[in-house]
């Protein structure tokens, strides 16, 4: 591969754990701070300023934080599987750590899609559960991390704990859309349209804003959390060397 | 080598034929059991006949792929297989194919019989083995897949179970379509095509991640 020198050093650099966790700690108060301002300005916004809706009055204030999880459940997935099929290709340990700490964090918010989801379902549809297409993916694509989960688990060494996640995470990527599609095709001819999904209309800026708002704070959530988990999970790995040893030091 | 790997296969799995012959035996204990678990009303058998036969299915391939790689892992094939000039995934893609062989024709035999238990009309015979025939090969490379990875695990049946299942939902979903849609007499080639398309995929991109895993977990 040709890369130019800048690159080259660089690349060198952030496969280092070492340089990977002094970047981390340096970036994690930025990404929290950032994630503070624009969450408490996010719901502040969302649930208290911006209009009710003209149908769903006050409850649609729940995609507020059910939109931004279930956009980041699949966003976690695409990561994780990227994250795999680098460090597969170019062999770098470095996103060994990234693969096994975006697991847990996109399960929680694929929860927390379908617990919201729910809960605005259930004075919408009358009902907690509906085998709607979107809900069903989103189900099926907690199973899938669920999965990468278990597998990851299931191994004693943690190299190859990742590598297996890294491929299973690859393989779930491929299926995803089929999946979507074919849960969409079993929804449309299985069920008619008892329950008439709510037409999306095109939103109102006053709403929109701080839905992007909360997306984009959901997004620094999603960061610092995942570099936090990554940067424990390096110096579990790098434990029996010296640098670790004397971060450890000094902090006592 | 090629072939030859492919003759083997079929002599291992000829030569222990309770390998394949108990999810076989699986197929029919579980078709058996929700027959007699429902109120066997001739209508009410007929509309659960296809979920049951695809769900059957889906259980009896995952209980035949657990064990697939265990053998060649630990007797040393496997290495023979890596140090062997040819690529892994070719050699993978030969000894499953030999797998497919060995499940499928005695899947086809026995289908017939498990409608006869719903009640489904012969002349809907050549529509569940059309499916079968798609279906069953996809359902092995994909499961496979997750035998690959979990084949060093201790006790991975649950893991593989939890990893492979969600990746057989589209499958289940249009297998069974196509038998209902035939069944209210509706076209059903569109999901026909589909399955081909899945069949295609997971025959040609299943083998690459199949000696990834095995490489993995042959270190």
């Amino acid at each position: 591969m040709n890369l130019n020198p800048f690159t080259s050093q660089l690349a060198h650099k952030l496969a280092s754990p070492r340089y990977f966790y002094q970047l981390s700690t340096q970036m994690i108060p930025w990404f929290l701070t950032l994630f503070g301002l624009t969450f408490i300005t996010g719901l502040v916004w969302g649930l208290i300023y911006a209009p009710p809706d003209y149908q769903q009055g006050d409850s649609y204030r729940i995609i507020f934080v059910h939109v931004p999880a279930a956009w980041l459940s699949l966003f976690v997935y695409v990561v994780m599987a990227f994250a795999g099929a680098v460090g597969l290709i170019w062999r770098i340990k470095v996103t060994d750590p990234i693969i096994a700490a975006c697991a847990p964090i996109g399960a929680m918010f694929t929860a927390v899609a379908l617990i919201t989801g729910s809960l605005w379902g259930k004075p919408m549809w009358g009902t907690y559960w509906q085998w709607d297409a979107r809900l069903t993916s989103e189900l099926i694509l907690l199973f899938l991390y669920l999965g990468v989960i278990g597998l990851y688990s299931a191994f004693e060494d943690r190299q190859k704990a990742a590598k297996a996640a890294a491929i299973l995470a690859i393989v779930g990527v491929v299926n995803v859309p089929i999946i979507h599609y074919s849960v969409e095709w079993w929804n449309t001819l299985h069920q008619p349209a008892t329950i008439t999904k709510l037409d999306k209309p095109s939103m109102d800026a006053s709403m929109l804003q701080p839905l992007l708002l909360m997306a984009i704070s959901f997004k620094l959530f999603f960061a610092s959390t995942l570099l936090m988990r990554a940067r424990n999970e390096v110096l579990l790995r790098e434990r029996h060397s010296r640098w670790v040893r004397e971060i450890v030091e000094t902090a006592n | 080598m090629l072939s030859a790997v492919f003759k083997h296969e079929l002599q291992m799995q000829w030569r222990k034929p309770a390998r394949w012959l108990m999810p076989l035996g699986f197929y029919l204990l579980v078709s058996t059991l929700f027959v007699l678990g429902s109120a066997p009303t001739i209508s009410q058998l007929q509309s659960l006949g296809p979920t049951v036969i695809w769900v059957a299915v889906l259980l009896a391939v995952l209980m035949l792929v657990e064990h697939l790689f265990t053998q060649d892992l630990q007797n040393g094939t496997l290495d023979l297989y890596m140090t062997s000039q040819y690529s892994l995934s070719l050699i993978v893609l030969a000894k499953l194919l030999a797998v497919v062989l060995i499940i499928l024709i005695p899947l086809v035999l026995m289908t017939p019989i498990v409608m006869l238990f719903f009640s489904v009309s012969w002349q809907y015979v050549p529509v569940v083995l059309t499916t079968v025939i798609l279906v069953v090969p996809s359902l092995l490379f994909i499961g496979a897949i997750g035998a690959a990875l979990t084949c060093t695990v201790n006790r991975g049946g649950a893991i593989l179970a939890l990893i492979v299942l969600p990746l057989y939902i589209p499958v289940l979903i249009f297998a069974t379509r196509a038998i209902q849609s035939s069944l209210l007499s509706l076209s059903f080639s569109a999901e026909l095509y589909f399955l081909s398309a899945i069949l295609v995929l997971s025959i040609s991109l299943a083998p690459l991640a199949i000696s990834a895993a095995l490489r993995l977990n042959n270190q």
